[in-house]
């Protein structure tokens, strides 16, 4: 779906940090939404949480870098660190061609994840929450 | 405009430059913009024109000239697009120490009101803060976090020999934070009685002078001094050639004061580092606070000599005419695009050397080297020393 000019793809789950999670079986692909990479510009650099590392949701994990901005990788579920994309280490720009399929982050082992879910936001709901980022980060840039 | 933030010595300077123009070539901010006023020469003559109507002849007949808000607007840009690199004092025939006197006129604007906003920004950062990004002081060590096997400590001791000095880029940049990661290893492994300062550590003052803030730097400088000697310590290491820098001239301290480079030369030379040999083909970036600002070009060099395997190749500008990487002298903050655009000369400089990995002792080149090349989507590869080092390492 489409929402103010950003793509969100229907199967994930969002967090309000502006990163997504996508379940198959017990593991959990997160990466960063299309609005995220868009507000960031090119992105330079991923500092991602290393293999085995648990994760609390919501709490920070990582970084992402992109010129004079930082920001920090907030983990959307609680779990074990499965495995990273070691190929964003050089090619971080894969975050900005391919938010949902080849920037994705990291893969969790979910250690709570009914009740994680719960606290995430499916793309029905995001429409009034993306409005609301996107004059957020307007004013930000005034 | 008051003269006093500049000295007798810097007045003359101002004073003795003939007009000869040897600065233009190698200033990079000119190779650039190719404008008579952005340039060493331009800036001083304009300043000279100042001094005239407020000092010379006719203002003490008629009385000083009114400064036209235009005039110090226009030359104020001037100041502040110059990234420091000093390569046109080191060129200069009659020895302006330019790089002073660019801090100096920064200081004189300041007082009138005449600065970027960015520049403004960090300030307060920086004031309120303690640290350029304007995020709480005490994650200044969160790239700690990130590391396995950490001893209880966190390596923030009570009491130690030496302290690390972080420096506020490797602290909250993360392209950078390999940095202080590597380094803390380094140091580790070798047995050396460290400790860093943590929330404690602030900002050592440079951007504020390379803003023209002087004056703000002195709780910033007896705050540091007195946290180190607090943990009982009698040298302080860098891995921020503008922290070294800094501390060098502007705190004042018995302390020992050592780069990043000089101090794993020591390692070294101790037989505490030794080498695997591993065959790879590197250059090196001088960075201008380290090169021509501090004088060190050696010991990075006899480190990268010593490692077996390790082919160096000069760049075709080094040691005294290394070329700025474009980080230097906050000049990111007022224009980025000129930065990256110095950037980009240094990355085709790079590949022209045909190396593998360009190695370098400045966070804030290996940040704008990096981010400008994957940018341009260009597959350099860059290493801070102590990376390099650290993967080396038997």
């Amino acid at each position: 779906m489409e929402i103010e000019g950003y793509l969100f793809p229907d199967d994930l789950y969002y967090h309000k940090e502006h990163f997504w999670a996508r379940v198959e079986g017990n593991t959990v692909t997160v990466g960063t939404t299309d609005f995220a990479q868009k507000s960031a510009g090119d992105i330079v650099f991923v500092e991602l949480p290393s293999i085995g590392k648990t994760l609390e949701q919501g709490k920070p994990c990582g970084s992402l870098e992109s010129g004079k901005w930082v920001g920090r990788v907030y983990a959307p579920v609680s779990g074990k660190v499965e495995s990273s994309n070691e190929e964003l280490e050089d090619s971080p720009e894969l975050i900005n061609e391919s938010p949902y399929e080849k920037g994705w982050m990291f893969k969790v082992s979910p250690s709570n994840l009914q009740e994680d879910l719960k606290n995430l936001m499916r793309v029905d709901a995001l429409g009034d929450f993306i409005k609301s980022e996107v004059e957020r980060v307007k004013k930000t840039k005034e | 405009m008051d003269l006093s933030k500049l000295s007798p010595k810097q007045l003359l300077e101002i004073d003795a430059c003939t007009r000869c123009g040897e600065c233009l070539r190698f200033c990079p901010i000119y190779s650039q913009k190719g404008e008579e006023g952005i340039n060493p020469r331009g800036k001083i003559q304009v300043m000279k024109k100042f001094i005239r109507g407020q000092y010379g002849l006719w203002a003490k007949l008629f009385g000083p000239k009114k400064l036209s808000e235009e005039d110090v607007k226009k030359f104020s840009e001037m100041v502040y697009h110059c990234t420091l690199c000093g390569e046109c004092g080191l060129q200069c025939p009659v020895s302006i120490d330019s790089r002073s006197l660019w801090l100096g006129l920064k200081e004189v604007l300041v007082d009138l009101g005449h600065y970027p906003k960015n520049i403004g920004l960090m300030k307060n950062n920086v004031l309120s803060r303690y640290n350029i990004s304007g995020e709480d002081n005490d994650l200044r060590v969160e790239w700690l976090e990130a590391m396995e096997g950490l001893p209880d400590h966190k390596y923030q001791k009570e009491r130690a020999e030496v302290v690390y000095f972080i420096g506020c880029v490797a602290a909250y940049f993360p392209m950078a934070h390999k940095i202080p990661q590597s380094f803390v290893k380094i140091l580790d492994r070798t047995g050396v009685d460290f400790t860093l300062l943590g929330g404690a550590e602030w900002c050592c003052g440079f951007p504020l002078i390379g803003g023209g803030f002087r004056k703000e730097t002195q709780e910033l400088i007896r705050h540091n001094i007195e946290g180190v000697k607090a943990k009982g310590a009698h040298s302080i290491i860098f891995s921020c050639p503008s922290c070294y820098h800094t501390w060098h001239e502007n705190y004042h301290t018995d302390l020992k004061l050592f780069d990043s480079t000089q101090f794993i030369l020591n390692l070294i030379r101790e037989g505490k580092i030794q080498f695997e040999e591993k065959k790879i083909r590197v250059t090196y970036h001088d960075p201008c606070d380290l090169g021509r600002a501090s004088g060190i070009y050696e010991a990075p060099r006899t480190i990268l000599r010593s490692m077996p395997g390790v082919e160096f190749i000069e760049l075709a500008n080094h040691g005294e005419r290394c070329k700025c990487c474009g980080g230097g002298g906050l000049l990111e903050m007022v224009d980025p695009e000129l930065s990256a655009a110095l950037a980009r000369e240094k990355i085709k400089e790079i590949q022209a050397t045909g190396a593998e990995l360009v190695i370098t002792s400045c966070q804030q080149c290996v940040r704008t080297i990096l981010s400008t090349a994957r940018r341009m989507k260009i597959p350099l590869k860059i290493s801070y020393i102590t990376e390099f080092v650290l993967k080396h390492m038997r």
